[in-house]
């Protein structure tokens, strides 16, 4: 075998190591994290099925409490543990606005329609932003369906 | 060699660790009302597990005593379809208006039996995959 053989093997060999090791540990961390956060399913899915709840059958003030209670759940989660990835906020946030807009809070239904966009854009990875009415239909589609059941 | 570590419970460690006290009253609150959907079959079980919740609620902050108020109802409600299945009307009525008047504090517009039977549903389907 040449020098430049046994080279090619060391560096083919060393990377391929590097590249294995890498994406085994990307994997051991993501399985880690989704292990960690499956604690918090038991809570938010009550907090989300209390919100929708709610949003469905309460006057505006206990529903828009409601939905404030899971808001502020998930955002703490999210920044008291880094495992916990909080994909139902945009449509808390979207909730939240369809709430204001009831109570004729323009200025608040627009605060957390784009924070509805800005949660669903990071969370599911769009190349567009979803416009208020698809917002609001991809929530009312969810409620409908959870009333169905 | 292999070794084995006993861990305890996962009991939002990394919250307690913060010394965010409130969030993880809230959560464990939250998991509470959860683990009490499971396994409640006879109104006795079910008024055992409404009362463990009203005790629970004592203290609590208006936005968890809510959610904890909204399993009571329904378990109240649940507790009023069984008695009605077994005949006792006077108990189902009872458990049925004690529901109502939970729902009605928490806001709700309407109370008609369709609305009312709904709250059930959802634990009722859950309970039916397991």
């Amino acid at each position: 075998m040449t020098g430049a053989m046994k080279v090619t093997f060391l560096v083919a060999a060393i990377l391929g190591l590097g590249c294995g090791g890498y994406g085994g540990h990307r994997t051991a961390v993501e399985v880690s994290d989704s292990l960690k956060s499956i604690q918090y399913l038991a809570p938010t899915n009550v907090a989300s099925d209390f919100a929708r709840t709610q949003f469905m059958r309460a006057d505006t003030n206990h529903a828009r409490q409601a939905v404030m209670l899971q808001i502020r759940l998930l955002e703490q989660l999210e920044l008291a543990d880094k495992s916990f990835h909080a994909r139902e906020l945009s449509w808390a946030y979207t909730r939240l606005a369809m709430v204001e807009e009831a109570a004729g809070q323009t200025e608040a239904e627009r605060r957390a329609l784009d924070q509805a966009r800005a949660r669903d854009k990071r969370d599911r990875f769009r190349s567009k932003d979803l416009t208020d009415d698809e917002l609001r239909n991809a929530v009312k589609v969810l409620d409908r369906a959870f009333d169905n059941l | 060699m292999a070794t084995y570590r006993s861990r305890k419970p996962m009991t939002f460690e990394v919250v307690r660790k913060q010394h965010n006290e409130q969030l993880r009253d809230d959560l464990l609150t939250l998991q509470t009302v959860t683990f009490s959907q499971v396994k409640k079959d006879a109104p006795s079980d079910l008024q055992k597990a409404a009362d463990y919740l009203g005790k629970l609620r004592q203290g609590k902050r208006a936005e968890p005593a809510a959610v904890i108020d909204l399993q009571i109802a329904t378990d109240y409600l649940e507790i009023a379809r069984l008695e009605r299945e077994a005949g006792n009307i006077t108990m189902a009525d009872r458990h049925r208006q004690a529901a109502v008047d939970i729902v009605r504090s928490l806001g709700w517009q309407s109370v008609s039996d369709e609305t009312m039977a709904k709250l059930t549903h959802g634990q009722l389907w859950w309970k039916a995959t397991k």
